[in-house]
């Protein structure tokens, strides 16, 4: 078909093209991946004795959690939050909210030009 | 305490391997998105800038989540920096003409990579800068739904999620800009 045959001609161009990248700018390239792998999380704990604090320091604070007097309010989750529990979905939502609402502001701005 | 080292070890080691990951995966895209955004802004070190951010929101943000989501989400996070960018430029102008700057139009530099080459590679040199042209002369939607149909390979459906709208839209905004820059480059282009 004509148009996939102009399309495969465009993919041919622009890869090519990618091939007649300058050296400076692929070494930008490199470093701006090596920046960004630097931030991937290390979640490792650490061995020493500041584990066995912070274990300490939360059965401490569990404890007096227990030995106050509960508000009975707070057993009981709202129908909301278990509602939220339940719909991991819209738990993942409420922890991307940020970036949909980056993307809802886009799509206004789409429509009003 | 030698499961808390045994376990230490085994986060450090699924870490590692996800950094490997990463690191094939942004390797493979870079280079296009590079270009995808420099069509777009037309400017070599606002194009580099806007990659690395994409880069490092996905790594920040989006690491952790199933490989085949990275690339759509990579694209989405890059698309919005370019409308981000794009909203700046028009705010910058308004402001601009609200201090009598004037109607004067943003001179635009395209960097050319390219070297000149023997008459082939020049041949080659000028289909290559009468797309780029065609490409700019684009609407941003256009523009974006084509590259990422075209050249990235996306499906309609992740590319309707990379630029947020629906699947039809992306249709029609591959199907125009198609028709308009095959009208822009002509019968004889190769």
């Amino acid at each position: 078909m004509k148009n996939d045959q102009w399309q495969k001609k465009v993919q041919q161009h622009l890869d090519d093209d990618l091939e007649q990248l300058d050296q400076e700018t692929l070494q930008r390239l490199q470093q701006a991946r090596f920046q960004a792998l630097d931030a991937v999380k290390q979640s490792a704990w650490r061995t020493d004795w500041s584990v066995g604090v912070a274990f300490a320091s939360v059965a401490v604070i569990a404890v007096a959690v227990w030995l106050t007097v509960p508000d009975p309010q707070l057993n009981t989750p709202s129908f909301d939050d278990m509602a939220l529990m339940v719909d991991s979905q819209t738990l993942e939502f409420y922890e991307d909210v940020d970036f949909y609402y980056w993307l809802a502001m886009d799509e206004v701005d789409d429509v009003t030009g | 305490m030698d499961n808390v080292l045994y376990d230490n070890e085994w986060i450090y080691w699924v870490n590692e391997a996800r950094k490997l990951a990463l690191n094939s995966f942004l390797a493979g895209v870079e280079k296009r998105a590079y270009k995808m955004a420099l069509f777009s802004v037309s400017d070599r070190d606002e194009a580099l800038d806007l990659v690395q951010e994409a880069m490092i929101r996905l790594v920040k943000k989006y690491s952790e989540r199933p490989e085949d989501q990275w690339r759509p989400l990579f694209y989405r996070i890059l698309n919005n920096q370019i409308n981000d960018f794009h909203r700046r430029g028009k705010v910058r102008k308004f402001v601009r003409g609200l201090f009598g700057g004037g109607d004067e139009e943003l001179q635009v530099q395209i960097a050319d990579e390219r070297d000149a080459g023997p008459a082939a590679q020049l041949g080659k040199n000028q289909a290559m800068s009468d797309l780029q042209e065609a490409l700019q002369t684009l609407p941003a939607r256009q523009q974006q739904a084509f590259l990422l149909r075209t050249w990235e390979g996306l499906s309609v459906r992740e590319t309707a999620q990379t630029m947020g709208c629906s699947e039809g839209s992306v249709k029609t905004h591959t199907s125009r800009a198609m028709q308009r820059l095959q009208e822009h480059l002509g019968e004889h282009w190769q």
